[in-house]
């Protein structure tokens, strides 16, 4: 075979492993281990925010739940971003 | 955002890209991947297939007849006899084969005149020392 013929035959290999690559199912292993991730990314930030303003409500005279929310909030904000850029990365 | 400089360099000229963030080749040994901060190394790559990913998120892909690759101070660097860029696998081989079937076009072109030049070159010899006999 000549150089040029089997740079054409080994690239035309590579580019098809590539493709199977893509088409082929994301195993059960990769879906959990994915979605784990993006479910730790988002709710870590809420459930640290919740403790964080649980903590300062509790510093406050009287009853109050204002941090609290907030920083719920907050967290829900933190977390939604995090999985946006984690999206994103993997796009 | 941690990159690297990658340069590819072949007889047709050169070509630079100063911010990757990942390539993934192949040697005889297998496919490998060099993210930015490796440590030094050199590779001998194999025929085929060798792809770099952008700092804007778009792969790339180069076909090479083998080629030395030299990663040092984050800078990495491919020097291949020739090589072909391209954005999409599937349409980088099929520009493969028209590249190819061009060079050889050019090739036989340049051998065509080169004989020429032999044969007036000859003739030319042969006129000079008929005239030199004479």
């Amino acid at each position: 075979m000549r150089d040029d013929e089997k740079l054409i035959a080994d690239t035309l290999r590579d580019a098809r492993r590539l493709q199977e690559k893509a088409q082929r199912p994301a195993a059960w292993v990769g879906i959990m281990f994915y979605g784990g991730t993006l479910g730790l990314l988002f709710v870590v930030p809420i459930i640290a925010g919740a403790y964080l303003g649980r903590w300062l409500d509790s510093l406050v005279a009287g009853y109050s739940v204002r941090w609290t929310m907030s920083l719920i909030v907050l967290g829900i904000a933190l977390g939604a971003y995090n999985a946006y850029r984690f999206l994103k990365g993997k796009s | 955002m941690r990159t690297f400089g990658l340069a590819l360099l072949d007889s047709h000229g050169e070509n630079r890209f100063a911010r990757v963030r990942q390539f993934v080749g192949a040697d005889a040994s297998g496919v490998f991947g060099i993210l930015p901060g490796h440590e030094a190394m050199v590779a001998v790559l194999r025929y085929g297939l060798a792809r770099f990913l952008d700092d804007t998120g778009a792969w790339h892909y180069a076909a090479l007849p083998g080629g030395v690759l030299r990663f040092s101070d984050n800078a990495l660097s491919i020097t291949s006899v020739r090589y072909f860029l391209g954005d999409e696998p599937g349409a980088l081989v099929a520009g493969l084969a028209r590249e190819m079937a061009r060079d050889d076009s050019e090739l036989s072109t340049a051998r065509q005149t080169l004989a020429k030049i032999d044969r007036s070159l000859l003739r030319r010899l042969a006129d000079m020392n008929s005239q030199g006999g004479a």
